[in-house]
C-alpha cells in the first residue's frame, strides 16, 4: 500500500469516528423537574480514574464539579464523628483512602481534621486533601444556588453490630441546615427509612431520597413515607419504573452513570437527576 | 504494585512511572551503532497519525511532521473521544512535539526522546442561555522515550511513553470565574508515519 494511501484511509477513519456521534435528543424529557436533569457530581467530580485523580469528597474534587465544571451539585458522603460533627467520608475504615486508622464513628473532630487523604504524586503533586467538615463545605457554598446531596451514611463503622444513633446524627444535620439557612440547597440521601423520617419530623431539609437495589420496594416505600424521591442504581431499574415512581409524585436519582452508554440509558429513562461519574460527558449529551 | 505503593503512586500514574522505566531499560541497548548524518536528506517531510491515552482521555490526532537530522518536529490536531460525546463541542485540540534521534542507527527499530505540548479546548458548560461561556482547556506538558519501526517504503510506527504534568482552566459562567487544577499526567501514545515524498 502507498504510504498516501494510507494516510487517506486513517484521515477517512478519523472523520469516520468524529461525526459519527449522534446527540442524545434530549427535548422531549419528562420528569417532575420541568423536563431539566440535574447534573449531580458523584463524591464531588467523581471517583478517582486517570481522567480525574483528586479523592472522592475531598474539596477539591468538590470546587472542580461546582467552580469548575459547573454541575448543578454534588453528592457527598456524610459521617458523624463521636464527638457531633459532621465529615465527608464514604468507606469503611480510614486507612482506605486516608492516612488515619479506625473509622469517623470513632474518632473525635480534632483528630479526624487532621486526616490526609493518601493520594500519592499521580493526583496532586504535592497538594494536601485534608477530610473535610460538611460545615466548611456547606459555608463556602451559602447564598449560591449548587445543590448538595448529603448520602448519609448511619451505620456505627468501628463496630457494625451497634445500633446506629439516628437521634443525634439527624439532629446534627438539621442544626446545621438550619443554621447555615441552606434547606433549599440540601437534599437528603438514606438506605433507612427511619433517619429519613426522622429529618421529615425535623423538617429542614425539603426533598429526603430513599436509596435501595430494588426499585418496586424503594417506590412503594417511598412513596408510602411521604419522601420526595428515590435513588437507585441505573443499572437496576426500568424506564416503567421511573414513570411508575413519577406518577407516586418521587423524583428519581440514578446513579453508576459514567460512560457514554450508561449516560444514554440513564437519560432514555427520564430521571430527574443524574448522580454521575462524569459531569463533563452528561453536560453534553444534555 | 508494590513498588507503586511504596512509591505513593496511584491511578494511571503507576502504570505510566513503570512504562517509563521499562522503555528505557529496553530502548537504551538500540543507542548502540551509528549510521552518521551526511546521507540524510536535509529536511523530510511525513504526515502521521496516533492514538493516545493521557489524563485528556482517549484520543486520536493527526499531523504533519518535518525530520532535520537528528530532530523530528510535529504539529497536528487531535480530538478526544473517551471524556466526552459530541465532538463537536470538544475537546479539540492542538499538540507539538519534538523528538530527538540521539543516534541514528542502521537497525529499523530507532528509539528517541520526546517532549509534547497538547492543549484541548471545549465549550463551557452553562445551563441557561444567559450565561457567558468561554472555552475550558486542558494542557497537557510531557517528556518521555519513544521507540520507532520502519516498515519499509518510508512507513513507521512508533510508540511513545510519556510523564508530566496538565493543568485544567475550567470557566464557570455562573460565579463568572476560572477554576484551575494541576496534576500528574501520563502519556502513552501508538503511532504511524508515512513520507510525503519518497
Amino acid at each position: 500500500m502507498k504510504p498516501k494511501k494510507l494516510f487517506s484511509y486513517l484521515f477517512y477513519v478519523l472523520l469516520f469516528l468524529a461525526f459519527s456521534c449522534q446527540k442524545n435528543d434530549t427535548t422531549q424529557i419528562q420528569n417532575l423537574n420541568g423536563g431539566e436533569v440535574e447534573v449531580i457530581g458523584h463524591q464531588g467530580s467523581g471517583l478517582g480514574t486517570a481522567h480525574n485523580a483528586l479523592p472522592p469528597n475531598s474539596l477539591a474534587s468538590i470546587q472542580r464539579a461546582i467552580n469548575g465544571l459547573n454541575a448543578d451539585g454534588v453528592e457527598v458522603d456524610v459521617e458523624m464523628s463521636v464527638d457531633g460533627e459532621l465529615f465527608l467520608y464514604h468507606d469503611k475504615m480510614l486507612e482506605s483512602l486516608t492516612d488515619c486508622e479506625g473509622c469517623i464513628t470513632g474518632m473525635l473532630a480534632e483528630d479526624l481534621e487532621r486526616c490526609k487523604y493518601d493520594v500519592g504524586i499521580s493526583n496532586t503533586l504535592g497538594q494536601a486533601h485534608y477530610l473535610v467538615k460538611l460545615e466548611d463545605l456547606l459555608t463556602l457554598y451559602q447564598g449560591t444556588s449548587y445543590l448538595f446531596y448529603l448520602d448519609i451514611r448511619f451505620r456505627n463503622r468501628c463496630d457494625e453490630s451497634l445500633d446506629p444513633d439516628l437521634d443525634s446524627l439527624a439532629q446534627a444535620i438539621h442544626e446545621l441546615v438550619t443554621r447555615l439557612d441552606m434547606g433549599f440547597q440540601i437534599r437528603a440521601i438514606s438506605l433507612s427509612v427511619s433517619l429519613l423520617q426522622k429529618l421529615q419530623v425535623l423538617g429542614s431539609i425539603p426533598e429526603l431520597y430513599l436509596d435501595s437495589s430494588y426499585p418496586e420496594w424503594v417506590i412503594e416505600e417511598a412513596a408510602k413515607a411521604n419522601f420526595q424521591g428515590i435513588s437507585i442504581s441505573n443499572d437496576l431499574i426500568s424506564a416503567a419504573q421511573v414513570e411508575k415512581a413519577h406518577q407516586l409524585g418521587l423524583k428519581v436519582s440514578l446513579f453508576d452513570v459514567k460512560i457514554r452508554s450508561n449516560v444514554i440509558s440513564a437519560i432514555s429513562k427520564h430521571p430527574d437527576m443524574l448522580n454521575t461519574d462524569n459531569i463533563e460527558l452528561c453536560q453534553q449529551v444534555l | 504494585m508494590f513498588f507503586c505503593r511504596a512509591w505513593k503512586v496511584g491511578n494511571g500514574g503507576c502504570l505510566g512511572v513503570l512504562f517509563f522505566c521499562l522503555n528505557f531499560l529496553v530502548l537504551t541497548p538500540s543507542f548502540a551503532q551509528n549510521m552518521g548524518t551526511d546521507s540524510l536528506p536535509l529536511l523530510e517531510w511525513k504526515l502521521g497519525s496516533h492514538v493516545q491515552f493521557s489524563h485528556a482521555g482517549i484520543g486520536m490526532g493527526v499531523g504533519a511532521s518535518v525530520d532535520f537530522r537528528h530532530f523530528r518536529f510535529y504539529t497536528g490536531g487531535r480530538i478526544n473521544f473517551a471524556k466526552k460525546y459530541t465532538p463537536t463541542k470538544g475537546p479539540i485540540g492542538i499538540e507539538f512535539s519534538a523528538a530527538y534521534f540521539p543516534i541514528l542507527s542502521e537497525n529499523r527499530v530507532q528509539s528517541f526522546a520526546v517532549a509534547t505540548y497538547q492543549v484541548d479546548f471545549s465549550k463551557s458548560y452553562c445551563r441557561t442561555a444567559a450565561c457567558v461561556r468561554k472555552m475550558n482547556t486542558i494542557h497537557a506538558y510531557t517528556i518521555g522515550y519513544g521507540m520507532e519501526i520502519e516498515l519499509g517504503k518510508g512507513i513507521s510506527i512508533n510508540n511513545s511513553i510519556q510523564v508530566g504534568q496538565y493543568t485544567e482552566r475550567f470557566y464557570n459562567g455562573i460565579l463568572q470565574e476560572r477554576y484551575s487544577t494541576s496534576g500528574f499526567n501520563a502519556l502513552v501514545k501508538l503511532g504511524v508515519m508515512v513520507p510525503v515524498r519518497r
